[in-house]
């Protein structure tokens, strides 16, 4: 007995300019409904898009700077701070938002056939419009208060961002195929970001981390979160060339070689874990996507 | 010509009891069905609740895969199976066929060239379409999904028993549209209850039971043998559509 793919309507290994066409039409369409939709009801609307990384940022800010007296020696830690939040809210509400993305449009998935993955590479767009709305709002204020370094470096950052993404759609991809069988994931989920948040460096320095704690600051500098917040802190903020993640980015390295060496091996760790969590994220999706309609 | 061919199609799901400790059990919705869609024909596919009806429109449309055999079909698929809430409860009639004609695969060239002929076939005011998906009836959600059915000129439509929410003009006027998507080579698939109208309508009858097709004939052969063979949960499923309880037959 034989087990055919259906070709007919576009999935599949092999996919033609129209089918390719048809499929980014859809996920421009479904990107910007869901950007619609997700400020319909609301009085203040795409506002709370803002207000939330500010309110987490103010009262992150009172908290480090007046009750443990962090970061007050650095002119440019509420910059750092609020880029740090910007970015990482963007990783929590793309992956959360992502998670449900399939689970949520059962309506959509029982109508027509067309590639599941859609759903989730919409959603993560719907939040990364934000987050690039957001991030440009804080590069014109950042400068306009002379805070921000727009030199050669900052160039690095859309790469890093880049990388942001990959590991965003590397997890939602996962998350959202095995939430349609699992809805404990929600709750596991959150718990997980939240140890992101205070293992990444996002609210307090990364010096801070790696103060008195070497291996310990070394081995979050492997998380990819941690190394893409600190990178972008540095490409745009601090003005300093990006170091590698687990080198000590408070005082800078000793021997600038040695530094570049461990730099380059350090680097591959978070860049590795990124591919192999969209790697992961793909099989898990692609094994489990013939399933999701009979689920929802 | 063939708008599709089913070979052999089996669709297993999986058991959704939760059973600790042990592997999930699959039961089979489909059963080794294999049918030929031919171009411009008009089949009809009857069978009790829980006979795979809607699984195999769903198979037909490419929502289910087959877990063995194949599906093929040579074109855009269109679906009237779910027309509960549109693309999306929150948005305006407008906005749903938007969305909808996208998912069922229009470019926005297609789209921008039909758009007003799809709005002319729903049949709602300017005003209704307006209004958030959430404030329509069951019939005004129908009459959107349906004209962008027909709109979207497919080469296969695949259509429910959901045409039994709508009044009687615009049924008359969904089978009139079928009729002339027909004439015009799209493949039209209806499954219903409505034994009488499938005995007008079809050209070819299929009789589904727990999975498995029993009869593929003319309408007449097939109404007769399936009212032969199920005729009383037939009589007992329109009399509960009737709102009449049934007590019991006599023969």
């Amino acid at each position: 007995m034989t087990v055919t793919a259906r070709p007919a309507v576009g999935s599949g290994a092999v996919i033609g300019t129209t089918a390719l066409r048809r499929h980014l039409n859809l996920v421009r369409e479904l990107a910007i409904t869901q950007f619609k939709l997700k400020y319909t009801g609301s009085v203040l609307g795409y506002l709370w898009s803002l207000f939330k990384p500010m309110m987490l940022f103010g009262i992150t800010y009172a908290i480090f700077v007046y009750l443990f007296n962090v970061g007050r020696t650095s002119p440019h830690f509420a910059l750092q701070l609020l880029v740090a939040i910007v970015l990482f809210t963007f990783f929590q509400e793309a992956t959360a938002t992502a998670m449900s993305s399939v689970a949520g449009t059962g309506h959509l998935i029982r109508k027509a056939h067309f590639p599941r993955s859609i759903l989730v590479l919409a959603s993560s767009l719907s939040a990364f419009i934000t987050f690039l709305i957001n991030m440009t709002l804080i590069i014109v204020v950042g400068s306009a208060i002379g805070q921000m370094d727009l030199g050669l470096r900052s160039l690095l950052t859309p790469l890093f961002i880049v990388e942001l993404y990959a590991l965003v759609l590397g997890f939602s991809l996962g998350l959202s195929a095995l939430f349609v069988f699992y809805r404990d994931l929600g709750h596991i989920w959150e718990i997980v970001t939240q140890l992101l948040l205070y293992g990444s460096a996002v609210v307090y320095p990364y010096s801070l981390l790696t103060h008195g704690h070497r291996l310990l600051g070394q081995i979050a500098g492997l998380n990819p979160v941690a190394q893409i917040i600190e990178d972008v802190r540095h490409a745009l903020v601090a003005g300093n060339l990006p170091y590698p993640p687990g080198v000590n980015y408070g005082s800078g390295p000793a021997v600038p070689w040695m530094a570049s060496i461990l730099g380059a091996a350090t680097y591959l760790v978070p860049l590795s874990l990124v591919a192999a969590i969209v790697a992961l994220g793909v099989t898990i999706f692609r094994r489990l996507e013939p399933r999701f309609a009979e689920n929802l | 010509m063939l708008a599709g061919r089913l070979e052999n199609v089996w669709v297993d799901f999986r058991d959704q009891r939760r059973r600790l400790g042990r592997r999930h059990a699959w039961r089979s919705a489909l059963r080794e069905i294999t049918l030929d869609l031919p171009e411009g024909e008009k089949l009809a596919v009857i069978g009790g609740n829980g006979s795979g009806k809607t699984t195999l429109l769903r198979t037909i449309a490419g929502i289910y895969e087959p877990t063995r055999g194949s599906a093929e079909i040579h074109g855009r698929v269109v679906s009237v199976i779910e027309v509960d809430s549109g693309a999306g409860r929150d948005m305006t009639g407008r906005e749903n066929l938007q969305l909808l004609a996208v998912l069922f695969g229009l470019s926005r060239s297609e789209l921008r060239r039909r758009y007003d002929h799809i709005l002319s076939l729903t049949g709602l005011s300017a005003d209704d379409l307006d209004q958030p998906v959430y404030t329509y009836s069951a019939g005004m959600k129908l009459r959107l999904h349906f004209a962008l059915a027909v709109g979207c000129a497919p080469v296969v439509l695949a259509v429910d028993e959901t045409l039994s929410v709508a009044d009687e003009a615009f049924q008359a006027h969904c089978i009139e549209s079928m009729d002339e998507l027909s004439r015009r080579g799209t493949t039209v698939v209806l499954a219903s209850h409505d034994l009488d109208l499938v005995t007008r309508w079809a050209d070819r009858t299929v009789v589904l039971d727990q999975g498995r097709i029993l009869l593929d004939a003319t309408p007449a052969e097939a109404v007769a043998y399936y009212r032969d063979r199920f005729g009383d949960q037939h009589a007992a499923h329109r009399a509960g559509e009737a709102g009449v309880r049934v007590v019991g037959f006599t023969s």
